[in-house]
Formats: C-alpha cells, sequence, structure tokens
C-alpha cells in the first residue's frame, strides 16, 4: 500500500479504533499510511468538540524534587525523546492528574494505571505553566525552547494534543502552531528577563488553533508564574494587569470570563 | 410477532422479529420512514455479514431477556469467538455494524481491531489493511 492510499475503513472509523488503543502505540500508527498520519495527528481535536469544561490550572506549584529532574530531562530532550518518561508534575488534589511526558503526555490516575494522553481530560483543556530553570540566562533557555520545538517532535506531540508556546527569546520565536491543542505547555524561564514586559511574547499560535477557549470570549486566562494573565486570541496580546480572580481548579474558563472586569473591552496593556 | 424483511447487498432475504431489527438504528429509522410492507434493502452489507450481525444481535437479546440463564463468561466467549474471524471479515463487520448503527457491535470490532494492531509495527499494520483491501477488491 502506498503511502496517502486509503485504507479499508473511513476516517471516522480510523478514529474509533485509535480511540480504543493505548497512547504509546499509537504514534509508530502515523507511519502506516497518510490516512492513519491525518487520523493520528487529529486526535487532539477528537475530543474538543464539546468541552464543557474548561479547567485553568494556576503555575503549578512544582516542588524542587520534580521540578529539578524535570528541568534535567527537558534538557536531554533531543537524545531521550524516543522514550523516556519523566515526571512533570503529580497532584493528588485533583480531580485527574497529570503524569509524565516523554515528550508525549502521559496521564496517569491515583492507581497509577496510564490513559491514553488525553482521556482524563476529556472536554477539559488542562494549560499547564511549568518554569524551565535557565542555568546561564536568556541563551540557555532559548536553546531549551529549541529542543521543546514541537516540529522537532511534531507526532509524538500532537498525538498528544499539545502545543508549546515559548517565549521569545534571541529573536526566535518559539511558539508553533500545530492543531487545536489539549494542552497547552507555557515555557518560561525563570531568570530575570522574566519580567512583565518580557511576557509580551510573540505568539506565533492563530487563534482557530485555540478553539477551546476562543469560545470563552476570545480570551485565554490563566495564571502564569503565579501571576494573572490574558491572552487574547484575536489580537494575539497579552493582558498582564488583570484583576486576580480565585481560579477553582475545577472552574470552568466560561465562569472565568464571565468575571466583569475580564469581560471588559481588552486593554491591550501588555 | 411483527416481522421485517432485509435483504443483503446479493438481494438475499432474512426474515426476522421486529425487535431484533429495531436493534439497529439505521433499519429503525428506515422502518419509520418507509413502514413495514417493502423490504429494508441494505445495499452495504453483504449476505455472510448480515446474517452474522444477526446472530451477534439476537444472541445478545437472549441474553438481556429475564430469565436468561448466560453468564457474563458465556456473552465474552461468545464474543470471543464471534470476532474470531479474518482480518477482511472483522473489516467488514466494522463497517456493516457502523452503517446499521449497531452500537454495541461497533464497539466490539473496533476493539477488537486496536487490541490486534497496538503492538504491531507499521508495517504489518499496513499489510493487514493491504490483505483486508485485497480481499474485499
Amino acid at each position: 500500500m502506498e503511502e496517502g492510499e486509503g485504507l479499508p475503513l473511513p476516517m471516522e472509523l480510523v478514529r474509533r479504533i485509535l480511540a480504543g488503543i493505548p497512547f504509546p502505540y499509537i504514534p509508530p500508527l502515523r507511519r502506516v499510511c497518510k490516512q492513519w498520519r491525518v487520523a493520528v495527528d487529529g486526535l487532539g481535536r477528537m475530543e474538543d468538540d464539546s468541552p464543557e469544561q474548561v479547567c485553568i490550572f494556576s503555575t503549578i506549584n512544582v516542588c524542587d524534587d520534580v521540578m529539578n529532574p524535570m528541568t534535567g530531562a527537558l534538557k536531554r530532550l533531543p537524545k531521550t525523546v524516543s522514550q523516556e518518561k519523566f515526571l512533570l508534575s503529580y497532584d493528588f488534589s485533583h480531580s485527574f492528574v497529570l503524569g509524565s511526558l516523554s515528550v508525549s503526555l502521559w496521564v496517569s490516575d491515583e492507581d497509577g494505571s496510564n490513559y491514553r494522553g488525553l482521556q482524563p481530560g476529556k472536554g477539559r483543556m488542562g494549560v499547564l505553566a511549568f518554569q524551565v530553570v535557565a542555568e546561564g540566562g536568556s541563551d540557555d533557555a532559548g536553546s531549551v525552547y529549541g529542543r521543546l520545538d514541537p516540529f522537532m517532535y511534531r507526532s509524538k506531540l500532537m498525538a498528544a494534543g499539545i502545543v508549546i508556546v515559548g517565549k521569545h527569546v534571541g529573536g526566535v520565536a518559539f511558539a508553533r502552531p500545530c492543531f487545536a491543542p489539549k494542552w497547552m505547555v507555557i515555557v518560561e524561564a525563570a531568570d530575570e528577563e522574566a519580567d512583565e514586559q518580557q511576557l509580551e511574547w510573540t505568539i506565533d499560535v492563530e487563534p482557530h488553533h485555540l478553539l477551546p477557549c476562543k469560545r470563552a470570549n476570545n480570551m485565554l486566562f490563566l495564571h502564569l508564574l503565579d501571576r494573572p494573565v490574558a491572552f487574547n486570541l484575536d489580537t494575539r496580546a497579552w493582558h498582564l494587569h488583570v484583576p486576580r480572580w480565585n481560579v477553582n481548579r475545577k472552574e470552568s474558563v466560561w465562569n472565568v470570563a464571565y468575571v466583569p472586569s475580564l469581560t471588559a473591552t481588552p486593554n491591550n496593556d501588555g | 410477532m411483527v416481522k421485517v424483511t432485509l435483504k443483503s447487498a446479493e438481494g438475499d432475504v432474512f426474515e426476522v422479529d421486529e425487535e431484533l431489527a429495531l436493534e439497529s438504528l439505521m433499519v429503525k429509522n428506515m422502518i419509520e420512514d418507509v413502514g413495514l410492507d417493502s423490504a429494508i434493502s441494505l445495499p452495504n452489507v453483504s449476505s455472510t455479514i448480515l446474517a452474522k450481525v444477526i446472530e451477534y444481535i439476537k444472541f445478545h437479546m437472549d441474553a438481556q431477556k429475564d430469565g436468561s440463564k448466560k453468564t457474563s463468561e458465556e456473552i465474552k466467549a461468545f464474543d470471543d469467538d464471534f470476532v474470531n474471524v479474518g482480518i477482511p471479515t472483522l473489516f467488514e463487520m466494522v463497517l456493516a455494524s457502523n452503517y446499521l448503527n449497531v452500537k454495541s457491535l461497533l464497539s466490539l470490532t473496533c476493539n477488537t481491531v486496536a487490541n490486534m494492531i497496538k503492538t504491531k509495527p507499521p508495517a504489518e499494520v499496513k499489510e493487514m489493511f493491504t490483505s483486508a483491501k485485497q480481499a474485499k477488491a
């Protein structure tokens, strides 16, 4: 069967079959044929049809014993991308748990059972911000971002429903549009450049790549580095001076959008 | 008992109880649209596969009836045996259950395919599909 040649099953059935396959087995199936590649790459969209509940995670308070190995693993990504899994964040206080990242996102429940990357977040969009400790300044940070380039690890990232948005460092925009993201991983350098002005990122993500959030008055609200910020999906501008709100981790972004001061005409004060 | 006549792609006629026929949402909709006077034509389902689908629905309907002595192990054994077919037949059953909109059968057949391919390398999966396609042709 040649690349691009269709299989005996229509796409909707291919997706249905993929839905029954545990995540670790999915990425290689991209190589079956063009149809399956499209199906695998589109997995992030499968469960976004009606996100009844959108969860926003504030910046996760990652303790050092989690943060340090994670940072180390991030820096080793080019060599370890194929297999290595490492803990990204784990918090038993939530209804679902962020598991480990091997450039594909794993999610585990409290029993340790592995789910396919998207399953526990079905109908939800998690915004996960984590901190990369830059050793030696922005160049170092940039190299970390570079290694996280979703294009480099596109298949696994896309299959996991991840888009990575990074800071504009050294003239290189690290934001990479992939597809409607299920998870938006925001990488931020924890150095002196991580001030408000630096948060004025050049975001190279088209609004339609953020469909689940676009429905929330075209604004994506999140806590970034424990700072409440908003991202206008139309203008692609970050708004840094938004009132702090109590984000219930189970609260939907729709509720957040109902806060009057946040739904007022956006003021691009980034 | 009201009977429904189903006509396969080859033109073979299957007369089944209405209760059984209604397990297919597609057939149910057609009955609602055109009534029971004429045969329900199913041009996308071969006689072999239609017979299998009827067998599946009948078994599960019987299993769900009050007084059924079928255990969950027996039902599982039936399902396992039911999908223990060649790849081409399995794919035809996937397509037929999707076309006829028999959700439990669609779920069973898709999960079977998923289990078959999940540990296979892409080349083997491709080969599997190729054989299914050639058989269909």
